[in-house]
């Protein structure tokens, strides 16, 4: 009897044993918010998802051995996973094309070659990322599929979970801009890294047309404004762009039918200090993403924002629809 | 076997499976030289090569080579040089604001297709990038004595 309860214990821990050694297998599914990986590593680049009508989603593509996929279209597909407290297996929502969208090449150099895709390849091949209209209808956590038919390569997929909010965190098209005093070339009571990082790098503050006054003046003032909150040396993602260099080009072409700003991020980044207007508009749940972009009407309401990756071709034609002054 | 034999044998026969069992649990990836950075984990060589492909760089720009070292800089030790200051975000803000400000600067002269001023700021963001990695206990690489 008691070899038998030996042996009926040895099997007990030997079971646990061996259940604490495997490892967890992901089983494939046709429940979309249980399926595992893929070969591609996609990076939600959108900051704010939030429940609303269709708004600009992007998402960064790298291959397993860390090639950028660039160019063409890919397919993607979103499932609602449900929430923390009660989490769902989901099922897919109809495909999405979306089309690649190339960084802006740095000021002085010109864009490469647009080539035939999606492929994946070096970054000088061309950075940027896979943006879609897209609408989000439940608050709580999404996935996204992505398919990609890699020129030479064939298809592959990827996935990546990202959490959806009831409500923008950032202030979002249709909301009155926050009327705040931004630093700009006459402020006496900051350093010049705090109107423009890059201040701590070149001799002077460059693109001094962008700090020439507040957003507070422009509202009262009833001028459109395109603002621009980057932070050019201390920008930390990996889809950094010119962002800013590229928001000062559209200020020589437009200058007559909008005002222009760049808020600098950090009053002092190794204090980690962040300027207030930048604080004001982006820090939330103890958290600040950057770069973003909002295009502000006459009428002191946000007309539209671009957060992360934003290019000409998407700002010009809504500043080229404003009236010259 | 006498009765007290065999259990002496399976005393030791389940002492040597329980060493072997715990063995093989920690069988999985080897937590040496991986770098846990923003929720991702990253081997400590890949931010050695960064240096590395930064010295290459260079070497590039002392041929006066603008077009490879730019390639260079772009497609293999860019992307990197943000991980790694991703990796001392927490550890070291003087070390991440030396390493961004130098990879700025690089990238300035880059924009500007300046050699002279790429072959004047190399050196120091290869510094910088070499700090970053002291701060994470890495051993420097250092650029071989021809670049």
């Amino acid at each position: 009897m008691a070899g038998m309860r030996r042996s009926i214990c040895t099997t007990f821990i030997m079971c646990l044993l061996l259940g604490s050694c495997t490892k967890r297998v992901e089983t494939s599914s046709d429940q979309a918010c249980a399926r595992s990986g893929g070969s591609i590593n996609a990076q939600i680049a959108t900051y704010d998802v939030a429940v609303g009508p269709p708004s600009r989603f992007i998402t960064g593509l790298l291959t397993e051995d860390n090639r950028l996929v660039s160019f063409g279209q890919v397919k993607l597909r979103f499932a609602y996973c449900g929430t923390k407290d009660a989490p769902r297996r989901g099922d897919f929502d109809d495909v999405v094309e979306a089309n690649f969208l190339a960084l802006p090449p740095a000021l002085g150099e010109t864009a490469p070659p647009v080539r035939e895709g999606p492929a994946a390849g070096p970054a000088s091949h061309g950075r940027g990322v896979y943006a879609a209209q897209v609408s989000f209808d439940k608050a709580g956590f999404w996935r996204m599929e992505v398919r990609a038919d890699l020129v030479g390569e064939g298809t592959q997929m990827g996935v990546a979970d990202f959490e959806v909010l009831s409500r923008p965190l950032v202030p979002s098209p249709g909301d009155s801009a926050l009327s705040t005093e931004n630093l700009t070339m006459s402020s006496t009571d900051a350093p010049k890294e705090a109107i423009d990082s890059r201040a701590a790098t070149d001799e002077g503050i460059p693109d001094a047309e962008l700090h020439q006054t507040t957003i507070a003046q422009a509202l009262r003032d009833k001028r459109p404004i395109l603002v621009v909150f980057s932070t050019p040396v201390y920008c930390q993602s990996r889809f950094c762009g010119p962002v800013t260099d590229m928001v000062a080009e559209l200020a020589r072409d437009y200058s007559s039918r909008a005002v222009f700003i760049h808020i600098e991020i950090w009053r002092d980044f190794n204090a980690r200090t962040i300027n207030k207007a930048a604080a004001d508009w982006l820090f939330r749940n103890d958290n600040l993403n950057e770069p973003w972009i909002f295009l502000i009407g006459a009428d002191g309401k946000i007309v539209a924002r671009w957060d992360n990756v934003a290019t000409r071709g998407e700002i010009e034609p809504l500043l080229a629809g404003l009236p010259a002054s | 076997m006498s009765g007290l034999a065999a259990r002496k044998w399976a005393r030791w026969w389940w002492r040597i499976t329980l060493l072997v069992l715990l063995a093989s649990c920690g069988g999985g990836e080897s937590t040496t030289g991986i770098i846990p950075v923003d929720g991702r984990r990253v081997p400590a060589e890949q931010l050695q090569k960064s240096v590395a492909h930064l010295c290459t760089a260079q070497s590039f720009v002392g041929r006066e080579d603008l077009e490879n070292a730019r390639a260079t800089f772009q497609n293999l030790a860019h992307d990197d040089l943000h991980t790694l200051a991703d990796a001392i975000d927490e550890l070291d803000r003087s070390a991440q604001s030396q390493l961004l400000r130098a990879k700025n600067r690089v990238e300035s002269d880059f924009s500007a297709g300046d050699l002279s001023a790429l072959k004047a700021d190399f050196p120091g963001l290869i510094d910088a990038a070499e700090a970053a990695l002291s701060v994470l206990q890495i051993e420097e690489p250092g650029c071989p004595r021809s670049s």
